[in-house]
């Protein structure tokens, strides 16, 4: 039996690899609000909710002097991912309107709070702070008209959907 | 006379015979009793901790005992776990203590060498700080990086491992082991905003399961044996 079992052991020796940890890092630095409106099928009277296309006269963003993003014409946008401030545990995003004419503008505001966790991925990869516990703190959206989606910041993550 | 001589031969016969089918007397000895009785202690050490600790960047050992009751093993594994690890964008650094305690159980009962292929359970508790620095590019460049030192000072853990391996004697007294771990279940408590990411004696925190190997290296010391009291309880 002893015969069978060293070499037994020195197999399963050989085979003590270690667990390498995934290098996938999903933190994220950035809230992304969609655009979306509801619409009503004429025929069946069913509701559903689709992407809202708007026109930015200007979008900013608090502790930053210019405009974030910038009147361009024919440019349309259905989502925004709009930078938090890792320092500060809020933000403030300024969104200007203007009408498909171009005639009138109207600006609205909404204000987030956000904690932070630190993780470890893995040694090569390093560690990364998460953002998480997203709130909207206030806001000139009515309340009927934003849902908060996710309240984690992680990349390609839809965090709040506003609707026009 | 000899007529009588002949029949009183018969008769002799006739009664040899007879007490050749009564049944002698059988003394039964119980051979049960005592079986879970230990005969001896294990005291070892996993070898794999210790190459291990050749790296700057771990520093631990590891005390493995066991002693048996017929097929099964006790077994208390107690070690300390150290790694000072260089991330990507900064260190990371903890310490601790880890205790495991289960049973094993011997499929090779009837191996001459007391060899060993077993199955066991384990229920292991971790106790240990951590501490990490790191920093973080904004996404946003005008918002600069971040700097960030955080820091866990009291952690405890738990998790159960299933065990399997292998424990064969290389001389009298003398053992080599292989032991694999499936351990699963791991709970931690006492964190703060840094998730405890590697737990001494489990590995790291969020992965379940995880896989755990030990190369042991064993002494045994013989415990006098129990006198066994067959006599007096012979079953006549």
């Amino acid at each position: 039996m002893t015969r069978i079992l060293i070499p037994l052991l020195a197999i399963l020796f050989g085979a003590s690899c270690f667990n390498e940890p995934d290098c996938i890092v999903t933190a994220s630095t950035t809230i992304k609000i969609d655009f979306k409106q509801t619409k009503t099928d004429k025929i069946t009277l069913l509701k559903s909710v689709v992407d809202s296309a708007l026109i930015f006269d200007y979008v900013k963003v608090s502790g930053i002097d210019s405009s974030f993003i910038k009147y361009v014409k024919d440019k349309s946008y259905t989502s925004i991912t709009l930078p938090i401030n890792p320092k500060n545990k809020t933000i403030t995003y300024y969104l200007n309107r203007r009408s498909v004419s171009g005639a009138t503008t109207r600006l609205d505001s909404i204000q987030f709070s956000f904690a932070d966790e630190t993780r470890v991925i893995a040694p090569k990869c390093g560690a990364y702070t998460y953002f998480l516990d997203l709130k909207v703190v206030q806001t000139s959206f009515d309340a009927t008209k934003y849902k908060l989606v996710s309240t984690q910041l992680l990349k390609n993550n839809t965090n709040v959907q506003v609707f026009f | 006379m000899c007529r009588y001589f002949f029949s009183l031969t018969v008769v002799f016969f006739c009664c040899s015979a007879l007490a050749q089918n009564s049944k002698p007397i059988k003394i039964r000895i119980d051979t049960l009793q005592n079986k879970y009785l230990p005969t001896g202690i294990r005291i070892g050490t996993d070898v794999l901790t210790l190459i291990r600790s050749r790296d700057n960047s771990f520093k631990g050992w590891e005390i493995n005992v066991d002693t048996d009751f017929y097929r099964y093993f006790f077994t208390v594994d107690y070690g300390y776990w150290a790694t000072d690890q260089l991330l990507g964008n900064g260190n990371y650094k903890n310490s601790g203590t880890y205790l495991r305690i289960g049973t094993d159980v011997n499929f090779l009962l009837k191996d001459p060498d007391k060899n060993m292929f077993f199955l066991g359970l384990r229920y292991g508790i971790s106790s240990f700080r951590e501490s990490v620095k790191y920093s973080n590019a904004a996404s946003y460049t005008g918002f600069g990086s971040t700097s960030t030192e955080l820091s866990n000072e009291s952690v405890s853990g738990n998790w159960i491992e299933v065990t399997s391996g292998l424990r064969v004697q290389m001389f009298s007294g003398f053992w080599m082991g292989m032991n694999a771990r499936l351990k699963f279940a791991p709970s931690v408590s006492g964190g703060t905003k840094l998730l405890p990411y590697d737990m001494p004696g489990y590995g790291l925190a969020e992965e379940a399961p995880y896989w755990g190997f030990n190369y042991q290296l064993f002494w045994r010391i013989p415990l006098p044996k129990f006198k066994k009291k067959g006599a007096s309880n012979a079953i006549k």
